[in-house]
């Protein structure tokens, strides 16, 4: 039941951070891709059928605010997720360090994907002479935000007791 | 590496019924679906005191963040030489304009841009959002204050886009440059030449590639304003910007012209929005 109540909260939370304080804070002119990396971490932290879900009604949510064809976030966020469920999770969810590269390497790739997406769909101006910009500001981005994002899908899909499935550790300090 | 399916909907057939989802919405967007875009603006409405909460909090961030890697004094300071020049470009064309109008006994009757339209000041409250949405803006002005889809928006220098989607106290502006926008251009001098106009993305002229004759004398330079025919969601007259170019194409049997807007888009603050309902205009 917590499940149902946390997801929303986050999600909600996460895409009013995207649209406000990420799209203010750029670098190069770029925007980190907050929502793109909680998807990731949603596949990593709960499988490949959970964090599908999760993604999807995450880009379902964004896409109400982005003037991109509708769903289109909600599509790619759902097949990186989808994806990012097949890597196993255990590493990820035991260090901030390596959830950090795992969720930036997913979020550049997903970015990547999104572009691909839209093109596809006609939406000319996703590729641009500043992509790769685009791919590695996203990826660091990824990799700062992918140990609190990481804590934080962990939190929506854990069952609320003291004792999670496995312990978090940030920078090799068990909490 | 493999994780074992858990039970429920296999994996595989739960993504492709996600796909399934995602195209259908896509589908029900890009047709307009009514119910479905009415559902998508309740729901932003219900979250819009969030959201501007979430400004009203970050928007310091945000301009510390600015002075702090992008020199944010400057920028103001430019910002404000931009929306001046600007303004001289506006006059410019209006005088041309007006020049042209009186040599004409049809357009000698009270027409002027904005003229008797009611309009609404708006602050831009956001640009795009996110890494691909490059074309709009965002305005803290709705359908409380009679703002509709479709409706013009201009800034000193003139036409800058019109009203993508409106939501209670705010709309989404989608800008001149985008490639999908396109509006009834009249060439001030060559009263004759009517075509469309459409973006040409940041940093590119607009473009106009068909519905020219390629005998009609167009001159560099020469400003360009909407043409305001019948069923046209803009009024005539309002300054669209300057001619860059004019090429014959013999193939096609028409001039490309490349037209460089008039209203300054890089640095926006302030816009009009023009509460024009074209049904309005038309005489029984």
């Amino acid at each position: 039941m917590k499940l149902f109540i946390r997801i929303p909260l986050v999600l909600i939370s996460v895409v009013l951070l995207q649209i406000t304080l990420f799209d203010e804070l750029r670098i190069a002119g770029v925007a980190a891709e907050c929502a793109m990396g909680l998807a990731v971490a949603a596949g990593l932290a709960g499988g490949s059928d959970k964090g599908a879900m999760v993604g999807f009604l995450l880009g379902l949510f964004l896409d109400l605010y982005i003037a991109t064809p509708y769903a289109l976030s909600a599509l790619t966020f759902a097949v990186v997720a989808f994806i990012a469920g097949f890597f196993d999770n255990s590493m990820a969810n035991t260090s901030w360090l390596v959830a950090g590269p795992m969720i930036g390497i997913g979020t550049a790739s997903g970015v990547a994907m999104y572009v691909l997406f839209g093109e596809i769909l006609g939406e000319d101006h996703f590729y641009t002479d500043r992509f790769w910009v685009l791919l590695i500001v996203t990826g660091f981005a990824g990799f700062l935000l992918g140990g609190p994002l990481m804590t934080t899908m962990r939190w929506c899909f854990s069952d609320g007791s003291r004792q999670g499935p496995t312990p978090i550790r940030r920078f090799g300090v068990v909490n | 590496m493999h994780r074992p399916h858990e039970a429920g909907i296999s994996s595989p057939r739960l993504l492709l019924l996600l796909v399934i989802a995602s195209v259908t919405l896509m589908t029900l967007d890009i047709r307009d679906v009514g119910p479905f875009a009415d559902m998508q603006q309740t729901t932003r409405n219900i979250v819009e005191p969030f959201r501007s909460a979430g400004d009203t909090i970050f928007d310091p961030v945000g301009n510390v963040w600015d002075d702090v890697f992008s020199g944010g004094g400057n920028q103001d300071e430019l910002a404000a030489l931009r929306e001046a020049n600007a303004k001289l470009r506006n006059d410019f064309i209006q005088q041309a304009n007006a020049a042209d109008l009186l040599e004409s006994v049809m357009l000698q009757l009270d027409i002027s841009y904005v003229g008797n339209i009611a309009s609404t000041i708006a602050t831009v409250v956001d640009g795009s959002i996110g890494n691909f949405d490059d074309f709009h803006i965002d305005i803290d002005r709705g359908t409380n204050d009679g703002v509709r889809v479709g409706m013009p928006v201009i800034s000193g220098g003139g036409l800058i886009g019109r009203i993508d989607e409106a939501d209670a106290t705010r709309s989404r502006v989608i800008l001149i440059v985008d490639p999908t926008f396109n509006v009834g251009i009249r060439v001030v001098g060559s009263r004759e030449d009517l075509a469309i106009v459409h973006g040409g993305r940041w940093d590119n002229p607009l473009r106009v590639d068909e519905d020219i004759n390629p005998l009609a004398a167009i001159e560099v330079g020469a400003a360009v304003v909407t043409s305001g025919l019948d069923g046209s969601l803009y009024p005539a007259d309002i300054p669209v910007g300057f001619i860059l170019s004019a090429q014959v194409d013999e193939g096609a049997l028409t001039q490309i012209l490349e037209v460089e807007p008039s209203g300054e888009l890089s640095s926006l603050r302030h816009v009009t929005v023009l509460l024009y309902d074209p049904d309005a205009e038309v005489e029984p």
